[in-house]
């Protein structure tokens, strides 16, 4: 997606089809794309391998910002002990030259870490829109052992009855229009 | 600037103490000195010794003004002055000429006084004894001035000698004056005193015995010189004790002398001694010590001989025959010398004392060699009762035979530092038991505690009608008296002294009396019958008519009395013509000989012999209260806060006792009219049949610091024919199988062939002044070291001079408040000394040679310690010195870990704050007192580097050579501790670190210290050992 | 293939594949729903009463100053910086486990991540602990911050125990942002059991998640982001704590050979101290499906490993010493293996270098008793390490006359129970409110155990089971 913080108009309703089994899950997703059902989302206890590309999600872009926020800790911290040791403040410490390069090295990591790992996950709640505590949950099983497919209301063509027929074939232990 | 390096400041001088209440500054120090309330004088009752460690904690350098500036510490009460005095410039100190009292030595000192507060001392330059050093008790004393435990004023008892109660002047002058108008009629009224070296003093006592009839002065001291005395009395007629010049020497030989450590006059001879054993300073003196136990003079010469005290006599003897009978030189001996040394042979005496065959032989031969230019000098208390008279007549024939009489040894130029006669002392007991004796005066002495118990002196004491104690403190015997009327301290009196014919310095008060107390010679005044003729009253007036009357005049002055009396004051000095002179040849009386003992036939009794000898520390045992004393590790075992049985390594072992990291077995000492259990100290260098125990601990009256530490030994000594015995006395060591704990400062005692301390003897330096440095392998440094344009601080320490007095450690307590913690925390591994002695031992386990290393802060220009420290609290100064900023610090203790030289001390607990108002006036205002959690260390004395830059800019110049002196740099009698600025390339450090002997300790590790060590050269023969 | 596992030639299941994802949950789930058990509330006392006491010995040593402690001038470290490292060394295991065992794909780690990482979380809490009150002046401690102040003073940057600083915060933090990720997705599912407070309590907790495939898709690529920070972070960790030694100049702690060898000791001490952790957690909690003699067995593996490394550590170290001609050097280990600290050094090699060696034995490997004596060992001997190199290095260095020795007082002694009070407290805690092992990846592996057992008759099909 261009533009990650783009929110869409959230959908007011949707099919949502329940499975006891991620195979049974993949299958449907795979299914549903064919029928070309747009904005597929899958809600599952654990993370599915397989599953962002039978619904065509696209790739996080979270590891970017793990590296370049890295990088510019790295490059704060380095900068700040040349800067108060060397610039702001020089002082003669045991004989050692203002710009003790070796000594400044395990902090520079140090610094990398810290800004990389904390700006990591603030980038994941970014991106999952967390914290999100209003929104409502379409089923307290899909924390547990559901697998659910997951259809939004996209558009004026958007026609429940079809999916439900689509889906009906997939094994579901449950197929429901939940509004939300 | 002329202070900063000691030079005396025009003094201010109070002619009377009315002047002085008319000083607004004197009054606000009057206003400091308040008299504790009730609530403290309780406290002060109820301290037992289990609070001595709280007290002790509080010995500890003190808020008190220098808090001013920290926040966090209770800040003291500070008056401003109303009417600020001429002279009297707050943060300005003043400097007094006077005299330290504490000793007969009779050392000049400058006091320094900051707002009418004596806060340290330091050798008068000027005083041709001690020529600006001081010794280590001299350091001290001015703790003595602020001891919370002196009486607060005088004391009456009740005739039942059960009540005590303080009690005013007026009361005791009557009180005294009946009971002295009494004693007329019941025996003689008697003065027994210390050795007074004031001969005004003396004058006075003289008139005030004569109001008296028949009345009697009798001088003793507990560390005598009686033997000496005598024997010279003997050899040559007249009691005295001579000048001996070791400056003169070429060979010292010393048997159970100590004339570096306690003898008559340590400094002056310490003075004298490293003039000749600097190696760049002309031929070097050989220093031979003949003695029982280690003493600071042996540890210190280039050869040892382990002697019992019994052999001392004919091991001296043996000498004289072989001068003149075995190989006779034709020397001029006195007649009967021939008759008296004949059966003194040397084979004999050796294989007796268990000398190596011939030393005896090559002793004779080097003191001939150094005929005319070579000193022979006994101890009076080392060798046994009988023969310590014998030895020192010995030792006299030696000089004379060798032709020293008039040289080295100066009888023209007597000193008057030691007269007590113990003779005199028994024979008075006896007259007190007696009751022979009316009334009994006791002025600088304590006999109940110094005299054997065998002598009886307090059930003499008992039958004496009326008794009364000068002393400053209700002491041993001050607790058996009517009276005690205290005497001021001397930082308090006026006074003069002639330590030597024609030597005459003054003492004068640098502060009022703190308390209510009155000066010895002020009381005589009053009970003499009033002033003599032709004074106003005062002892002040009588001790300046005395000099108008007998010095002046012979002063042949061109100025008026008073303009040169003002002069003498300033000066501390007067020096008569001829005083410092050479000295004639006496004539030696050959009958005296006659006396001498024959060699004992047959052989010597076999068992252990008891060598009673003086601390460095506590001395006689005046000192036993002061802590600075108490807490200064003995220079020869590093003990501190103890006496111990010291032994040779060997007896431990065949008895089966022994000491390791402060803890030693305790034995029984008995020698039959007495016995004690004490811990054994293992003391290489001992002889095997010797023990050692060192006097003035035990004491039970000092005060809260003093009482209870260590035993008594005055109580093994013996006292027969006349004779105080203290050597050679037969004794019992049985082992208790208890263990006790023993709070030594250093417990490893070997250098472990690291590059700590080198050595060579003086052959090897004269081919090569490098000789014994392992040059170290020069490490590359990662980094480009950084310039040090302007001043660049540096110091040097010459082995070879140092003697390890430890006069610098206490100098540098006094001048850096360094706290005193007590021994629970010394066993704990914490003293606080910023500059420490260390002492290594080399060579043969059980006759070792000594090494003496003063390890301060190395001010390293690679400083280990900046670099760990996480808050800048320590880093580089731009003049290389290694600075601790103790508000920054936040004790870490990591700086400490990373030193190699282990001389940072932490602040383990809050020494800080000083409950006793009297001991915070003894602090340094120009240093911070360190709180607790912090880290402290030597700084060079940055506060008198900050003095002496802002006296140059004063005057727009550069800081001269020698205006900057540190506290342990002033104080060192032997100069080997030179201080200065490195870039100056005509400093005497600039020249001492270039100087062939110079090196760094652990140079390999590339610190790059300041401190530059100079090798010790030992004046001997064979190749250097250790 | 069960034979085969009988032979050990292929790999056991971690998980019995007859149970469901609901059941995961449910046991899971079960500590934080019913009331704990008396054993809890005993461990739990005891614990509190502990820290309780350590927390009353460093107010008193606020008050009367460090020198309660049993230090002196040449030992200026002792018991404080010994715990400290020793602590920051348990710590490791729990990354090591959720970090780099999930680099390398090794799914058993799933079991026992979560419990290992609460561990090093508290443990670097704990250890945070004691260079705080082991200054001289505890209340400035805040000085070692490069903070703007008005002395416009900053920190030496070149001092290691401002590298501490940093390291240690660092770690804590990012620790703490690791397992937190973990946590969300349980979270959620709990949330979704339950009902009332605890629903509100775990729904703010879980931040609303819900499991969409879209959020799964950056969650567990973070998840992979933070691993792959943590990996080199636990290495940097230890290697700058051994700095604090390394780089000083005292004989016994100026050495290359530091960095790997305080890393391999905490990965040592890690792993013994989650094995000790887990025999106790899985009898408590009944969690012995989950974490298997399997799970324990590997970890063993581990600790006999790491174990001979330390051992191959002290046998360089050694080894260089002697060789190097460096008299100081090799003064200070002939000082540890003979002199007055020999007891500690001996008690180090023993614990670490002899006992694991057991381990050698399959039987002993799966033994609880035995693995649990030993995992006590080790962390004993890990101690013992710590103090070995700290204070037989300190208390005889350059100059003799210097030397000292170093006896604790009850403080030294306070301080260190009062940690392992400090630290249980904190653990047991998180036993009872915090699902202790990771529901939503013990699913996907319950998942292929399933597929694999899916081959074999005599196993039932998962679905029947489903709607049971």
């Amino acid at each position: 997606m261009l533009n990650p913080f783009a929110r869409k108009p959230a959908p007011s309703r949707g099919v949502l089809a329940l499975y006891d089994d991620p195979d049974k899950l993949l299958r449907a997703a795979t299914l549903a794309r064919e029928h070309g059902f747009p904005d597929l989302d899958a809600y599952t206890p654990y993370a599915v391998h397989g599953l962002s590309e039978a619904l065509g999600v696209k790739k996080s872009w979270v590891p970017w910002v793990t590296l370049v926020m890295g990088l510019t800790g790295a490059c704060l911290a380095l900068f700040f002990e040349i800067w108060t040791s060397a610039i702001d403040w020089p002082i003669n410490v045991g004989g050692k030259p203002m710009v003790s390069l070796p000594a400044f090295i395990p902090i520079t990591f140090e610094g990398g870490v810290l800004i990389g790992g904390t700006m990591t996950l603030a980038a994941l709640l970014l991106a999952c829109g967390l914290p999100n505590l209003g929104k409502p949950i379409l089923d307290r099983d899909l924390t547990n052992d559901r697998f659910g497919l997951w259809v939004p209301e996209i558009g004026p063509e958007w026609n429940e009855q079809r999916i439900i027929n689509v889906l009906r074939g997939t094994h579901a232990t449950d197929i429901r229009v939940v509004r939300v | 600037m002329s202070h900063v390096n000691g030079g005396p400041k025009p003094p201010k001088y109070w002619a009377k103490p009315m002047d002085l209440e008319a000083d607004p500054g004197a009054e606000n120090a009057m206003q400091e000195f308040a008299q504790p309330s009730n609530a403290d004088a309780i406290a002060l009752e109820a301290a037992d010794p289990p609070s001595r460690r709280e007290f002790l904690k509080l010995l500890g350098a003190g808020a008190a003004f220098a808090a001013a500036g920290c926040a966090r510490k209770p800040v003291e009460k500070i008056l401003p002055y109303v009417h600020a005095p001429e002279e009297l410039v707050p943060g300005v100190p003043v400097y007094y000429a006077s005299t330290c009292g504490e000793c007969p030595a009779g050392c000049g000192v400058l006091v320094k006084t900051r707002e009418g507060r004596p806060i340290k001392l330091e050798g008068n330059k000027a005083h041709p004894l001690n020529k600006g050093a001081l010794c280590p008790r001299g350091q001290a004393s001015l703790l003595n001035l602020y001891d919370p435990d002196r009486l607060q004023g005088p004391i009456l008892y009740g005739r039942g000698k059960g009540s005590k109660k303080p009690a005013t002047w007026q009361a005791v002058d009557q009180r005294v004056m009946t009971a002295l108008g009494e004693a007329r009629g019941r025996g003689k009224v008697v003065l027994l005193s210390g050795t007074v070296t004031s001969p005004t003093t003396m004058a006075l006592v003289k008139q005030f015995l004569a109001s008296y009839p028949g009345a009697e002065h009798v001088v003793y001291d507990a560390v005598s010189q009686d033997a000496l005395l005598k024997a010279q009395e003997l050899m040559y007629g007249a009691r005295a004790v001579p000048r001996y010049r070791l400056d003169k020497a070429d060979v010292l030989v010393t048997l159970g002398a100590d004339p570096l450590g306690t003898m008559i006059s340590p400094v002056e001879y310490a003075r004298d001694f490293y003039g000749r054993r600097r190696p760049e300073m002309g031929p070097m003196m050989r220093v031979i010590a003949i003695e029982p136990v280690s003493s600071l003079t042996g540890t210190n010469a280039d050869e040892r001989l382990r002697v019992r005290p019994d052999h001392l006599y004919p091991v001296a003897m043996a000498i004289a025959n072989e001068l003149l009978v075995a190989k006779p030189r034709g020397a001029a001996a006195p007649g009967g010398a021939t008759g008296a040394v004949g059966t003194f042979e040397a084979a004999t005496v050796e294989r007796r004392a268990g000398l190596p065959f011939g030393t005896i032989a090559r002793l004779a031969d080097e003191l001939w060699a150094a005929r005319g230019k070579s000193l022979v000098m006994a101890g009076s208390q080392a060798a046994p009762a009988e023969q310590a008279v014998p030895l020192q007549m010995a030792a006299g024939l030696l000089n004379s035979i060798l032709g020293n009489e008039g040289v080295t040894v100066d009888g023209s130029h007597p000193s008057r530092q030691a007269a007590g006669s113990e003779e005199e002392v028994l024979q008075l007991v006896e007259r007190m038991r007696a009751g022979e004796i009316g009334a009994l005066l006791l002025y600088g002495v304590n006999p109940a505690y110094t005299l054997p118990p065998a002598v009886g002196f307090a059930e003499a004491l008992a039958r004496v009608p009326f008794t009364l104690s000068f002393a400053d403190r209700i002491d041993e015997t001050a607790a058996l008296v009517d009276v005690v009327a205290p005497d001021a301290h001397y930082l308090e009196s006026w006074n003069d002294y002639e330590p030597r014919a024609g030597v005459r310095s003054l003492g004068q008060p640098a502060i009022a009396p703190l308390y209510d107390v009155r000066q010895f010679q002020d009381s005589l005044i009053v009970w003499g019958g009033g002033a003599p003729a032709g004074t106003s009253g005062s002892w002040h007036a009588y001790l300046r008519d005395r000099w108008r009357n007998d010095i002046y005049p012979t002063a042949n002055a061109a100025a008026g009395f008073d303009l040169w009396w003002e002069g003498v004051l300033r000066e501390g000095v007067q020096v008569a013509q001829g005083a410092d002179g050479n000295g004639s040849a006496r004539g030696f009386r050959g009958e005296a000989l006659s006396s001498l003992p024959a060699l004992k036939p047959g052989n010597d009794a076999e068992g252990l012999q008891l060598a009673l000898y003086t601390p460095i520390t506590i001395y006689d045992g005046r000192f036993a209260n002061n802590a600075w004393l108490q807490e200064l590790p003995d220079p020869m075992s590093k003990c501190t806060w103890d006496n111990y049985v010291a032994i040779a390594p060997s007896r431990a072992k065949a008895l089966g006792v022994w000491e390791y990291e402060m803890k030693a077995d305790v034995v029984t000492v008995d020698v039959g009219h007495a016995k004690f259990d004490l811990p054994v100290h293992v003391a290489p260098g001992l002889h095997p049949d010797v023990v050692g125990i060192a006097i003035g601990y035990g004491r039970t009256a000092a005060g809260r610091v003093g009482n209870g530490v260590g035993q008594n030994a005055y109580r093994l000594a013996e006292a027969t024919a006349g004779r105080i015995g203290m050597a050679g006395i037969p004794v019992r060591l049985t082992k208790t199988g208890r263990m006790a704990p023993l709070a030594v400062v250093q417990m490893h005692n070997t250098t472990d062939h690291r590059p700590i301390v080198y050595d060579a003897t003086y052959a090897e330096y004269q081919r090569d002044p490098r000789a014994g440095i392992e040059e170290p392998t020069h490490l590359p440094s990662m980094w480009t070291p950084h310039e040090y344009t302007g001043y660049k601080w540096g110091m040097a320490v010459d082995l070879t001079t140092c003697i390890g007095c430890s006069a610098c450690m206490v100098a540098c307590m006094v001048e850096n408040n360094v706290p005193v913690v007590g021994k629970s925390i010394v066993l704990r591994g914490r003293e606080m000394h910023w500059i420490r002695i260390d002492r290594y031992y080399s060579g043969n386990a059980d006759d070792p040679d000594f090494a003496y290393q003063p390890m301060l802060c190395q001010q390293c220009e690679n400083a280990p310690c900046e670099t760990v420290c996480p808050v800048l609290a320590t880093v580089h100064s731009s003049e290389g010195l290694n600075i601790q900023v103790y508000n920054r610090c936040v004790g870490t203790r990591y700086c400490s870990n990373n030193c190699p030289y282990k001389v940072r001390r932490f602040n383990w607990f809050e020494y800080s704050n000083i409950k006793e108002k009297s001991l915070r006036l003894a602090l340094n205002p120009d240093v911070t007192v360190r709180s607790r959690g912090v880290m402290e260390k030597c700084t060079f004395c940055v506060q008198r580097i900050r003095d002496g830059k802002e006296h140059a800019k004063a005057m727009g110049t550069r800081v001269q050579d020698g205006d900057i002196v540190t506290a342990c740099q002033q104080t060192c009698p032997t100069d080997a501790i030179i201080f200065g600025d490195l870039n100056d390339p005509k400093s005497r450090i600039a020249q001492f670190a270039q100087n062939g002997r110079g090196y760094h300790v652990l140079a390999e590790l590339n610190t790059r210290p300041r401190i530059t060590y100079q090798t010790k050269i030992r004046n001997r023969e064979e190749g250097a050992s250790a | 293939m069960s034979d085969l596992v009988a032979q050990g030639l292929a790999e056991p299941p971690l998980i019995d594949p007859r149970k469901t994802f609901g059941d995961v949950t449910a046991e899971v789930s079960a500590p934080l729903e019913k009331k704990p058990g008396m054993l809890w509330k005993v461990f739990f006392g005891i614990s509190l009463l502990l820290t309780l006491q350590f927390f009353a010995e460093i107010a008193y040593q606020m008050y009367k100053g460090i020198g309660i402690w049993g230090l002196n001038h040449p030992v200026g470290w002792a018991v404080d910086i010994t715990s400290f490292v020793f602590w920051i060394g348990i710590g490791h295991a729990g990354t090591l486990i959720s970090a780099i065992l999930h680099l390398f794909r090794q799914r058993w780690r799933t079991a026992i991540n979560r419990s290992a990482e609460a561990m090093t979380i508290f443990a670097v809490m704990t250890a945070g602990l004691f260079p705080l009150i082991h200054l001289g002046r505890t209340w400035f401690a805040y000085w070692l911050i490069p903070y703007p102040n008005v002395r416009f003073l900053w920190v030496n940057f070149r001092s290691p125990l401002v590298w501490d600083v940093f390291a240690v915060s660092t770690y804590l933090t990012i620790s703490l942002c690791f397992w937190y990720t973990g946590l969300i997705p349980d979270f959620a599912s709990i949330r979704d059991r339950s009902t009332g407070w605890r629903r509100g309590i775990y729904g703010v907790l879980s931040l609303g998640w819900r499991g969409s495939e879209r959020h799964w898709q950056h969650y567990e690529r973070a998840y992979m982001m933070l691993a792959g920070l943590s990996t080199p972070l636990v290495l940097s960790v230890h290697s700058i704590v051994s700095f604090d030694f390394a780089t000083s100049i005292l004989p016994g702690w100026h050495t290359t050979i530091f960095p790997p060898y305080f890393v391999a000791g905490a990965i040592f001490s890690g792993f013994a101290m989650v094995v000790t952790l887990l025999v106790i957690l899985r009898k408590v909690f009944k969690m012995e499906d989950y974490v298997t003699i399997h799970h324990l067995e590997n970890m063993n593996k581990i600790i006999l490993v790491t174990g001979m490394m330390v051992g191959y550590a002290y046998a360089t170290e050694f080894f260089v010493a002697l060789y190097s001609g460096n008299p100081f050097e090799r003064f200070t280990f002939l000082n540890r293996a003979g002199g007055p600290f020999a007891w500690s050094y001996w008690i180090m090699v023993s614990c670490n270098v002899i006992s694991p060696q057991i381990f050698w034995f399959k039987r002993v490997r799966r033994s609880l008793v035995v693995m649990f004596i030993v995992s006590i060992l080790v962390n004993v001997g890990m101690w013992f390490e710590r103090f070995t190199i700290i204070v037989t290095s300190l208390h005889r260095d350059f100059l003799p006359s210097a030397w000292s020795y170093y006896k604790p007082t009850i403080f030294d002694y306070s301080v260190i129970v009062g940690s392992f009070g400090f630290f249980f407290m904190w653990f047991l805690l998180f036993c009872r409110f915090f699902p202790t092992i990771s529901m939503a990846e013990v699913k996907s592996v319950l998942w292929s155990a399933k597929k694999t057992a899916a081959g074999h008759p005599k196993e039932p099909m998962p679905e029947e089971t489903v709607h049971a």
